[in-house]
């Protein structure tokens, strides 16, 4: 019976014969192989011949590795689901149990309530999804169907994974060839760039950044609100484009929030040291700090508590001390529905909480309504909010 | 955060025991990918030897490497990832044969003219070949256009001629690249030492 492994080293032998870089001693050990058998010494002949490398180069070339690599995942994945729903059912039990365990507890405390107004559209929290669109124009929807895929641009090898997309390689060209990750409301993703840097994008929010770095700076575009962990690379230093500011690093972890309809840019740091300028000026932040820069592009920084600011990317909402608009307005991206203020007076009221962010709208809405004095009405995906008449 | 680099010529075995250190499942799934590209044409190659048809032999290697994935909770007990793989093509090769309905004795005669020397030959050549393409690769370009042609049995005259450069030229970039194998195989021929011993 045939046991490869034993013969793994006369591969290795014949390969370093074939570059011309036997040792002495391997090539004592060669020979001894050679002589052993005279099959041996025709295999030897035949690999050393020039037509070896070249023949067996044509018939590499002409197997479709990233073609095949895409069917076998396919296949891969095609029967874990079949496996998964087997074992869906006796799960279901357990998550019945569970769920109503959870919901006793929750509506025992509400009995009271008045019950809320939901239309039929059912409403869910945001999931992974995205739109990558490449240099040529081509759209590529990322996310609803998990697919692992594959492909190669610029020299680079791209991989999707239905909620991250990867960029890895040497890269080739000067010329930047730019990618857009556009991830819509409802939505979140995350890219991992070229050079290792891993980038968050949360809801309602696009990210332009070329498919590998070339010449001294990594630069990127942000238009609404990413977290970013920046492969430090002291030679190259990464700069954030977001609303007409730059953020500018060495390797370090940050979030910027840069909606337009929040009027403001912020950067939060993490860790390390970053500088975040615009026209009128800029400062330098250091861990705990958050540089704010208003419609106006004027610059300030303040100390804040951090997670607050990107608990997002965990899976939560993080509300300290904020208006009711600000709060909705987080609330609507993720879950992708808008809001109507019915009464101005609403808009500034100040809520503190926290809540999970897969969570079911329901419960946000609910959480809402026991700060007191508030109403809402959902209509489809619209929800209209107004202050309760004799609230007191 | 484990980061994944590609690691030049060894990879298979070496990474494997950097990314089970580790541990994480993100991880199986690169070194799956990487597996995946390494060995996919040397192993269709090796099925080819046993099943004529290409579209054939494609399917085969495929429902391996489905396995493969399937069976990654017991990856770490493989020694020779290299000899693994082959073994497996080789066995999914023989199971179509008889589900094909090739006649037992037509199969029986198959086995018996091919001796297990021309099997283990068909593994060698196979992966002599994916060592020697895999080195090739991580050549510097200029060194590698160079080796290419050496490697195709031209005379230095002629790669000069045949590359538009001096025959100095040549002569160096042989060298160089003849040091940076030597250099990289050197290693490997260590890590592999014990298990030559066997």
């Amino acid at each position: 019976m045939a046991r490869f492994e034993d013969y793994t080293w006369v591969s290795r032998l014949l390969g370093k014969a074939l570059e011309g870089v036997l040792t002495v001693e391997e090539e004592e050990r060669l020979r001894a192989w050679r002589s052993a058998d005279a099959r041996h010494e025709a295999l030897y002949g035949r690999v050393m011949s020039g037509e070896f490398l070249a023949a067996k180069r044509a018939e590499w070339e002409k197997a479709d590795r990233v073609a095949a690599y895409l069917q076998v995942r396919a296949r891969c994945r095609a029967r874990r689901r079949l496996r998964t729903w087997r074992r869906v059912w006796g799960v279901a039990a357990a998550v019945l149990l569970v769920v109503g365990i959870g919901a006793y507890g929750l509506f025992a405390g509400m009995e009271k309530e008045e019950p809320l107004r939901v239309s039929k559209v059912e409403i869910l929290p945001g999931s992974a999804r995205a739109e990558l669109i490449l240099a040529g124009g081509e759209r590529l929807v990322l996310g609803d169907e998990p697919v692992d895929s594959v492909w190669v641009q610029e020299g680079m090898e791209v991989r999707t994974t239905g909620e991250q997309l990867s960029y890895a390689g040497e890269g080739s060209g000067e010329a930047l060839q730019y990618n857009v990750l556009r991830v819509p409301r409802g939505g979140e993703f995350a890219v991992e760039l070229a050079d290792g840097t891993l980038v968050r994008l949360n809801s309602d929010s696009e990210l332009r950044y070329p498919v590998h770095f070339a010449g001294g700076e990594r630069r990127v575009y942000l238009r609404g609100e990413g977290y970013f962990e920046v492969v430090k690379d002291a030679g190259k230093p990464f700069v954030v484009e977001a609303g007409g500011m730059e953020v500018e690093v060495l390797g370090t972890t940050f979030n910027v929030s840069a909606y337009a309809d929040e009027g403001a840019v912020a950067t939060t740091l993490v860790e390390g040291a970053v500088r975040f300028s615009g026209e009128s000026g800029g400062v330098e932040l250091s861990p705990g700090e958050q540089g704010l820069a208003d419609g106006a592009g004027a610059v300030t920084k303040r100390e804040v508590d951090v997670n607050d600011y990107v608990a997002w990317q965990k899976g939560q909402f993080v509300f300290r001390h904020r208006t009711l608009e600000e709060v909705i307005r987080v609330v609507c991206r993720w879950y992708n529905v808008e809001a109507v203020f019915e009464s101005a007076g609403a808009k500034g009221i100040y809520f503190t909480g926290n809540m999970r962010r897969y969570g079911d709208f329901e419960q946000v809405v609910r959480m809402l309504e026991l700060t007191g004095g508030l109403d809402f009405r959902i209509e489809g995906r619209t929800i209209y909010i107004r202050e309760k008449k004799n609230a007191f | 955060m484990f980061k994944y680099e590609k690691k030049p010529y060894i990879c298979p075995l070496i990474m494997r025991f950097e990314s089970f250190i580790k541990g994480m499942p993100q991880d199986e799934e690169r070194f799956f990918h990487e597996l995946f590209m390494e060995y996919y044409p040397a192993l269709l190659s090796f099925a080819r030897h046993y099943v004529e048809e290409g579209a054939t032999a494609e399917d085969l290697v495929q429902d391996v490497f489905v396995k493969v994935w399937e069976t990654r909770g017991r990856w770490e007990g493989v020694e020779d990832f290299s000899a693994y793989l082959y073994q497996m093509v080789r066995y999914r090769c023989f199971n179509h044969l008889r589900g094909e309905k090739v006649r037992l004795d037509a199969m029986a005669a198959y086995r018996k003219e091919l001796s297990d020397t021309a099997e283990i030959n068909r593994y060698i050549e196979e992966e002599t070949f994916r060592l020697v393409y895999r080195a090739m690769e991580e050549l510097p370009p200029a060194c590698r256009k160079v080796f290419e042609l050496v490697l195709d049995g031209l005379r230095a005259k002629d790669i000069a001629r045949e590359l538009g450069i001096a025959e100095e030229t040549v002569k160096k970039q042989k060298q160089i690249a003849r040091r940076i194998l030597k250099e990289k195989l050197g290693n490997l021929y260590l890590f592999l030492s014990p298990l030559m011993v066997c």
